[in-house]
């Protein structure tokens, strides 16, 4: 399940994970097509929150159990994703930093569409388990 | 149902963000994650991790962290409608951003109380923005999640004053 076998390098980056988005919360305010359409969008978005679970999965698939011991994850939703679109959840290691508790990774992250369009993007950093780190 | 109008949702957010005051609070908010939802949530994203399905030899059933990123979006939402009083149709908002620092790994099947707090208000491209933050602990009193959320109150553009 972790793949941070070993201590990254700045510039690696993590296994991305791909989706195909689904509406989370279809019918729901924003999140329904009608309503979305009324308000300028051009059909009901996928969930933030939906983004951010793909997103967060990669983390946890790289961090561990470790991800709920300090991990930190600040993500922009810059564009609408609609259901059906392949998604794909990335991340590059931008610093590494010593702390008391181990060797914290400072990644930039994003989410982009099947056109290589970001849909979110922001930063997260989290504390590597203790064999990748030793 | 009522039909939604652009011109109504831009007035139930300019009534929302005249009320909404700096340092704010909202909450408690109550919830508790089952196995059941621990499933559902597991499926409904596509994530087939063991750790959400059932206990295992590595350990207890654990919630997907990101099962708590909407806690903010429905306090903020129940909030908002003591406020607006449920105007039928209600305010369409839309999520902007989301920060969140875990602290500790989100228990299955006990309770989670949530507060919140108005941090910034402000106006961006015509449009209506406010920032709160959240804070997650379960029912023993231990810090799980702590969080900021952006709110877009209305996609609906304010006009521009004519010169």
């Amino acid at each position: 399940m972790v793949e941070s076998a070993r201590e990254p390098e700045v510039g690696s980056e993590l296994n991305p994970v791909t989706k195909i988005a689904k509406n989370t919360a279809r019918g729901k305010g924003i999140h329904d097509d009608t309503t979305a359409r009324t308000l300028g969008f051009k059909g009901a978005p996928v969930p933030g929150v939906t983004s951010l679970a793909y997103v967060m999965e990669m983390l946890l698939n790289f961090f561990g159990e470790n991800w709920t011991n300090g991990g930190d994850i600040d993500l922009a939703f810059t564009r609408p994703l609609h259901e059906g679109q392949r998604v794909t959840a990335r991340a590059i290691v931008r610093d590494k930093k010593v702390e008391d508790d181990g060797l914290r990774l400072f990644l930039e992250i994003w989410a982009e569409n099947e056109e290589g369009t970001k849909v979110a993007e922001g930063t997260a950093s989290g504390l590597l388990p203790p064999t990748a780190a030793s | 149902m009522e039909e939604l109008d652009p011109q109504q949702q831009l007035r139930l957010a300019e009534q929302l963000y005249a009320s909404l005051q700096v340092e704010q609070e909202m909450g408690p908010w109550e919830t508790v994650l089952t196995p059941e939802d621990v499933r559902a949530y597991a499926a409904a994203i596509d994530d087939e991790n063991p750790w959400y399905l059932r206990d295992s030899v590595q350990g207890p059933m654990v919630c997907h962290p990101a099962m708590t990123a909407p806690f903010g979006i429905w306090l903020f939402q129940e909030w908002r409608s003591n406020i607006l009083g449920d105007p039928v149709p209600p305010l369409v908002g839309v999520h902007a951003a989301a920060h969140h620092h875990y602290i500790n790994p989100v228990p299955v099947g006990k309770r989670l109380i949530v507060h919140g707090k108005v941090v910034d208000k402000y106006i961006r491209r015509q449009r209506y923005y406010v920032v709160v933050e959240f804070w997650t602990v379960d029912e023993d009193g231990r810090d799980i999640v702590h969080s900021t959320d952006t709110f877009l109150l209305t996609p609906v553009r304010i006009p521009e004053k004519a010169d």
